[in-house]
């Protein structure tokens, strides 16, 4: 445990001294925020709608490239090799990554409610329990699919790529951006294959006035699942070097 | 098998693919010894140092490391053996200190940390960030590295490459040092001087295979007709007599005739020197007598030049 807090916390300093990925994690987001609410808000109740959208894009960024990138980018230049030399379990730092990781995500997160709530007035989650959980759990599931990103890329470019290519309809087509309801048919069934649509789906739920847990409990466990493919793939395939 | 051995190597042989970097090595390392592994580039040095320390699996042969297999028994080993990588990076935005605290907590026994930058002299930069840090300071925290956990057998591959001489010799010092404090340390390197200078034993490798394994000074002396080198000069071209026991190797003029030998026994190479050149009516300028190096050996056992 006393590892996994230390790697958490040398992760996040590393995290906060690049500037760059200040950048995206915390101004990018709120850049959004303004462009996606002045544009598409209007009411409250887009608004708050907009800002779960955000939230997932936020996240879904974070774990694939924050985490996962950076990972195989560790790899490839041979500073996770040195871990194998010293009698540390590899997944006490691969957790502390992770967690690290969800910190600065959820910081993030926090600031861009506080803004949009203060701005937009949007309504903030009334069943705090449920919001943290949902929020939770996609933060779990998307830095377990980054592993898998990392995992399976041969190269930094490979997994740049495959981050991207999967980044990019994830961000379009569920629900985070524009309004689900809008796509036609088929678009609507490709984004139904999308871990991101079961996401958002939930965070809009909890984010609403009311939303509990039993209202999105087949979003929770569609991703609970996803999860668990997810770090029996990571740990089956995942290479140190 | 004895306490005594730090390491123990018989009949290794490494592949990949179809390339054989190691091919049935033997070889034992003793315990507060410094080791020597010298080689040119490609000759199986890192694969060896490495499958000692588990990080590539042997494809037959067996290891032992402190009397543990690193196939079987790698925590074991892990805690008590300290590793320079060939070459190591780490994360960027890290500062020196965080990165040996960060190691030291992997292990039970743990160095004092103002202790190991003063080995390594790295204590005026130990809040430097690593993208701060010179080429050969990232070695040394490399070096230090390896000491976090007070090891018994320090693995060091290639640990003065590229470092400037002073810096060079102040890291010899330093592994004297750990020789003293009673540890055996294994490293691999290019330099001859190196080897020459540090190692207790020294084992020849090329193309995987063991070429010659001994002390310096045993290796030289076994070299046959190679224990010395003589340089000399004559007023008037000079050719040796047949039945020689030396063996001209060189010749250049410039203003007088000079000549470079090998030569096995030096005294008795010298008489027949001079005899030979009063014999010819000819007339010694100059001469200079220069003891074989490790070098020599290397070129006589290798028929290369070890420098890339
Ligand atoms: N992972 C690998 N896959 C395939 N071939 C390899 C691998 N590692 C090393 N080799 C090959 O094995 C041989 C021995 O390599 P090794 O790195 O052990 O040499 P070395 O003596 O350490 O050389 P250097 O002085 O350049 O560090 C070389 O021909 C090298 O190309
Ligand atoms: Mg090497």
């Amino acid at each position: 445990m006393n590892i996994v807090w230390q790697e958490t916390t040398i992760h996040t300093k590393i995290y906060f001294r690049e500037r760059q990925a200040v950048f995206w994690g915390f101004v990018f987001p709120l850049l959004l925020l303004f462009l996606f609410c002045s544009i598409f808000g209007g009411t409250p109740e887009r608004s708050s709608s907009l800002v779960a959208g955000l939230i997932c894009i936020n996240v879904m960024a974070g774990a694939l490239f924050g985490t996962g990138v950076i990972t195989v980018g560790a790899r490839e230049q041979g500073i996770l090799r040195r871990y194998k030399m010293a009698p540390v379990s590899p997944w006490k730092i691969v957790t502390g990554m992770v967690v690290s990781r969800y910190v600065s995500i959820t910081l993030a997160t926090l600031l861009m409610l506080v803004l949009a709530r203060l701005v937009y007035h949007i309504t903030l989650p009334s069943n705090i329990p449920a919001a943290l959980l949902v929020y939770s759990t996609g933060a779990v599931m998307f830095s377990a699919l980054a592993f898998v990103v990392a995992s399976l890329a041969r190269s930094l470019a490979e997994a740049n790529g495959v981050s991207q290519a999967l980044f990019m309809p994830m961000m379009f087509l569920s629900g985070a951006t524009f309004p689900f309801e809008f796509m036609p048919a088929w678009l609507q069934k490709i984004a139904h294959v999308m871990p991101s649509t079961y996401y958002v789906s939930a965070l809009k739920t909890v984010m609403a006035a009311g939303g509990g847990i039993k209202e999105c409990s087949l979003d929770l466990t569609v991703m609970a699942v996803v999860t668990l493919l997810a770090v029996m793939v990571s740990a089956r395939f995942f290479k140190w070097e | 098998m004895s306490d005594q051995l730090a390491v123990l190597v018989e009949d290794l042989t490494k592949r990949y693919g179809r390339l054989v970097a190691v091919n049935q090595l033997s070889l034992d390392v003793t315990r507060g010894e410094i080791f020597g592994v010298l080689g040119p580039n490609g000759a199986g040095k890192t694969t060896l140092i490495e499958v000692l320390e588990g990080l590539r699996m042997p494809d037959s042969g067996a290891v032992r490391v402190l009397g543990f297999d690193p196939r079987r028994e790698l925590d074991m080993i892990k805690e008590r053996i300290g590793v320079q990588l060939q070459s190591s990076s780490f994360f960027r935005k890290l500062r020196v200190v965080e990165v040996l605290k960060q190691f030291r907590s992997y292990y039970r026994k743990r160095a004092d940390i103002d202790d190991l930058l003063e080995m390594v002299a790295l204590n005026e930069k130990r809040n430097s960030f690593i993208t701060d840090l010179s080429g050969g300071q990232r070695q040394r925290l490399a070096l230090a590295l390896a000491l976090v956990n007070e090891p018994d057998i320090i693995f060091l591959d290639e640990p003065t490459a590229g470092l400037d001489a002073q810096v060079r010799r102040q890291l010899w010092h330093t592994i004297e040092q750990m020789k003293s404090a009673g540890k055996t340390v294994l490293l691999t390197t290019h330099y001859i001087e190196e080897a020459e200078r540090l190692c207790d034993r020294v084992l020849i490798l090329d193309g995987g295979q063991r070429i010659a394994l001994d002390s310096p000074a045993n290796l030289i002396a076994h070299a046959r007709g190679r224990s010395a080198r003589l340089r000399f000069a004559t007023a008037r071209p000079f050719s040796p007599e047949p039945e020689a026991t030396f063996k001209v190797i060189e010749s250049s003029k410039n203003g007088s005739y000079t000549y470079t030998a090998q030569v096995g026994d030096t005294g008795r190479s010298i008489v027949e020197l001079v005899s030979a050149i009063e014999h010819q009516k000819n007339e010694l300028v100059e001469l200079q007598i220069s003891r074989a190096t490790l070098e020599d050996v290397f070129v006589e056992l290798t028929g290369k030049e070890i420098r890339e």
